[in-house]
């Protein structure tokens, strides 16, 4: 009896490790240079679209996050007296310094990924892979994987990188799913260059 | 009970709970995980070359590593290009760029890169590079130049350039000035109808558009010769048929439409057989035999080359001849050219003037389809005497500097090096990159690698008309890098010589100045594929901008006449078969014209397998040549020649000649683009440099070790 409690004991402790402190030991939390409310800027308020400033230049290529320049179109003078307004507009834009911002999505270097063909001819949503992110109020820390030096939102929220969610997660098994679901091309060399 | 729960913890508690805790982990995502995140930790090696992260952004420019033109979209990020492709607008190439091409910006990250400019305590042994200044290389320059009584040479490797006016002016204000290119350029047909005719145009270009016959006798056309793009879209057209004449299955014969296989070593005496059967058949028209002045005396030393007999020293049957001359009649425009494989060696000049004179023969000089006249660039000037390795006095050089933008396969050493004074001597390198050719000079002073300076395209070899255009450098010029022009700047201003030398940016605003002042021709800009007449254009340094942007200066078609007078200028020849002491080895550059650039080190991932294994210390034979030599595919064998012996390793390939010897000259096999250690040895520097100036075929005999 004691053998048996000590050994279901072990395993619990076991399942404590994996799935609660595992995480805590791998990610590293480290805040952005600067906060960022993308509701302020995409809410009845602000009333932008996502492409307004995650735009393609004139070759189609996904400009990622826009440059400091464009957050200069409003914000060359402080609007508001917020103390993340003065940091923007002191450290930032008036030096024409570009924001040093932590990518949650930033995949390997080994993988290619163009979201002009996702976007532009398979007419996804911006959701579709980010979720809710347009809509949020504050930057999330940004959590670093201390062993592949990724973003934890490659793997997804979740530890064991099981989601109903679609746009939890950015790993290859996301893209192949999706591709045979869509009946796209999902050979090596589509993605690995 | 008291038993069973017992508080003393004993060592099967303790194992107990391990191997619950280990279940449990196993039945977590953690062990999942960490073989996950490891497998991409081993992919981020922190000696991986990364990118910086920034704004991507596309710039035009133009390819320099071999005279092709090429113009090139560049993909950056940071400003830093990662990624480049042909343009597909661009006239000659038509979006499509050779293999070092597309690895052209690693060119600047080669691991071979000199930083500094170097002093070699010992010639070629690179274990001994001591750091010098520039001010001590130049010193030293200058001090040879003042002291010695030998020739001042300099080795321009890629001439035509608006560096290569500035290297022959520097050369004629002193004494023994000698101006020389490597052997093997690709113009060498042209060169040679140059010298038959008697008032040639300015220059010439060969009209493969409008062409319905391509005679190449070795010619590495179809393996990035010219402009590759322009090739390759020829060929891919179907428009005209390729006939390769080579004694090697090379990657042109591959492609053509037509291999004949001749003895190695037997061009002249089959173009000549050609000759043959288009003069005594009558096939030419009587207005080519009134417009050779030596026509008669041509048709005298030609009478010994019937094909009846002397097919058994070329291989090939008198029909076959008959037959290629009677269809480069019927063709009605055809081009016949040489153009050796650079890597190879080039022709001597009585083959070079027989195959040439064939054009003459049937009249497609000055005539569409065939070899037309082209205009030079405004403000360059390209009819210049230019020295042949063969008319350097042995050891009479005191003094060689090696403009070093080729890749150091294209020239044997041992042909240098015979002309260099024994005593006193002195060897410049202005290379990027440690090669072939600068790993035996004394100094080296580095050169800004592809991309990092503003260089001048000027026009390919071989094109029909005249172009112009400039590489934008796409990457920061490295701080210990020097302009081969500020040295010669310097050197002349040491020297006090009455010569004014510009700045590069100067020396190519004078190149614009004189394009914008004539008016003539049009620029073509890539980026929205438009065309402008240089006339609209409002000054010059409008030209130079929109050339600075990505475009191409483009000449109008020469309406020049050709002058119907010409001299054959044949020397009389006997076809006497070669010499025959051992097997002929036949060198052959790797990948054809690649082999004349300096190549990426990492260039090999675009290559197959097969390809990669013909390195230097390969060499190929047939398998009945094998079994006579009781030797087996993979085998070390001694190769000697008379320049020396180096153990190869053997592979047996069909479609070598029986009783020859394929040995490629690169790349080396310590690596794509390492220069050997000089203990070692190097298929280039067996080559045996014959009186003529050419390396093509070498005796050599095969030893099991």
């Amino acid at each position: 009896m004691k053998s048996t409690i000590i050994f279901i004991f072990g395993i619990s402790f076991g399942l404590f490790i994996g799935w609660y402190a595992f995480p805590f030991a791998l990610y590293r939390s480290d805040e952005q240079p600067i906060q960022f409310s993308h509701a302020v800027h995409t809410g009845e308020k602000g009333g932008m679209a996502c492409e307004d400033c995650h735009s393609t230049n004139e070759n189609g290529r996904f400009q990622g996050i826009p440059a400091v320049a464009k957050c200069a179109e409003c914000h060359a003078s402080p609007l508001g007296e917020t103390e993340t307004e003065k940091i923007l507009v002191e450290e930032f834009v008036t030096p024409n310094k570009e924001i040093p911002w932590k990518v949650y999505s930033r995949q390997p270097d080994n993988a290619f990924f163009s979201h002009s063909p996702h976007v532009t001819l398979g007419k996804m949503k911006c959701e579709e892979c980010h979720g809710p992110h347009g809509t949020s109020e504050l930057l999330a820390p940004y959590q670093e994987n201390r062993i592949s030096g990724y973003s934890k939102n490659i793997w997804g929220a979740g530890i064991s990188g099981i989601s109903s969610e679609q746009w939890q997660g950015m790993k290859m098994d996301k893209c192949v799913r999706c591709h045979g679901d869509n009946s796209r091309h999902d050979g090596c060399v589509a993605c690995h260059k | 009970m008291k038993d069973h729960m017992s508080k003393t913890i004993t060592r099967r508690d303790v194992l107990k709970f391990t191997g619950g805790g280990i279940l449990g982990i196993m039945l977590s995502p953690l062990p999942w995980k960490l073989l996950d995140d490891s497998a991409i930790w081993t992919q981020n090696w922190s000696l991986t070359p990364k990118l910086s992260h920034g704004p991507i952004t596309s710039a035009f420019s133009h390819c320099t590593l071999c005279s092709g033109g090429c113009a090139i979209k560049a993909q950056c990020v940071s400003g830093m290009p990662y990624y480049v492709s042909g343009v597909q607008s661009h006239p000659a190439s038509y979006g499509t760029l050779c293999t070092r091409g597309l690895a052209g910006h690693h060119m600047a990250h080669h691991p071979l890169r000199i930083v500094h400019p170097h002093k070699f305590a010992g010639k070629s042994d690179n274990s001994r590079m001591t750091a010098v200044t520039l001010q001590e290389s130049v010193d030293e320059i200058v001090k040879q130049i003042k002291n010695s009584k030998g020739s001042i040479v300099i080795l321009d490797q890629q001439p035509n350039r608006a560096i290569s006016g500035i290297y022959r002016e520097f050369l004629n204000k002193i004494p023994n000035g000698l101006y020389v290119t490597s052997p093997s350029q690709e113009d060498s047909t042209i060169l040679a109808i140059k010298e038959m005719l008697n008032k040639p145009a300015e220059s010439f270009g060969f009209d493969f558009e409008n062409t319905k016959l391509v005679l190449s006798f070795g010619a590495p056309l179809l393996d990035n010769w010219g402009t590759p793009g322009r090739m390759t879209a020829i060929r891919n057209s179907k428009s005209c048929k390729f006939v390769q004449i080579d004694s090697r299955y090379s990657r042109t014969a591959m492609q053509s439409d037509q291999w004949i296989a001749l003895n190695p070593g037997t061009e002249k005496i089959l173009a000549l057989n050609i000759a043959y059967v288009l003069l005594f058949e009558n096939l030419i028209s009587a207005t080519i035999r009134h417009s050779a002045v030596d026509f008669a005396q041509f048709k005298n030393n030609v009478k010994n080359f019937n094909p009846e007999l002397t097919s058994s020293v070329t291989g090939i049957t008198a029909n076959e001849v008959k037959a290629i001359a009677r269809e480069l009649i019927s063709a009605k425009s055809a081009i016949i050219l040489s153009g050796a494989d650079p890597g190879g060696g080039p022709f001597d000049s009585e083959t070079e003037k027989a195959i040439a004179s064939l054009n003459l023969l049937v009249g497609n000089v000055g005539k569409s389809g065939g070899i037309i006249a082209r205009k030079e660039i405004p403000g360059y000037n390209n009819n210049y005497k230019q020295t042949q390795w063969t008319e350097i006095p042995e050891h009479s050089v005191s003094l060689l500097i090696v403009d070093g933008t080729d890749s150091g396969y294209t020239l044997p050493w041992s042909l240098i090096e015979h002309t260099l004074n024994r005593n006193d001597n002195l060897v410049v390198s202005f290379s990027p990159i440690l090669n072939e050719v600068s790993a035996h000079s004394d100094y080296l002073i580095p050169a800004p690698a592809y991309l990092e300076t503003i260089t001048d395209v000027p026009t390919t070899k071989g094109n029909r008309i005249a172009t112009f255009a400039l590489t934008t450098p796409l990457i920061k010029k490295q701080e210990y890098t020097t302009e081969p022009i500020d040295v010669v700047k310097e050197i002349g201003k040491r020297l006090h010589l009455a010569i004014e030398i510009p700045t590069v940016e100067e020396l190519l605003k004078q190149k614009v100045n004189a394009i914008y002042a004539e008016k003539r021709g049009s620029i073509y800009i890539y980026a929205d594929q438009s065309s402008t007449n240089v006339n609209d254009l409002s000054s010059a340094d409008e030209l130079w901008t929109k050339l600075t942007e990505g475009a191409e200066w483009i000449d109008e078609e020469c309406k020049q006449k050709q002058s119907n007078k010409y001299f054959f200028n044949l020397s009389p020849l006997s076809p006497v078969p070669l010499e025959k002491k051992g097997m002929p080895m036949i060198a052959y550059g790797w990948r054809g014209a690649t082999s004349a650039s300096q190549v990426s080190p990492i260039l090999s991932k675009v290559f197959q397998e097969t390809e990669l294994r013909n390195v230097n210390g390969v060499i190929s034979i047939n398998p009945t040549t094998a079994q006579k030599l009781g030797i087996v595919s993979g085998e070390s064998v001694s190769l000697s020649t008379k320049n020396g012996t180096m153990n190869v390793t053997v592979k047996i390939v069909p479609t070598v000649r029986p009783g020859t010897i394929e040995a490629s000259i690169a790349p080396l096999p310590n690596g794509i683009e390492t220069p050997m250690n000089p203990s070692g040895s190097n298929i280039l520097n067996l080559c045996e440099v014959t009186d003529n100036g050419t390396w093509r075929i070498t005796n050599a005999t095969l030893l099991k070790v």
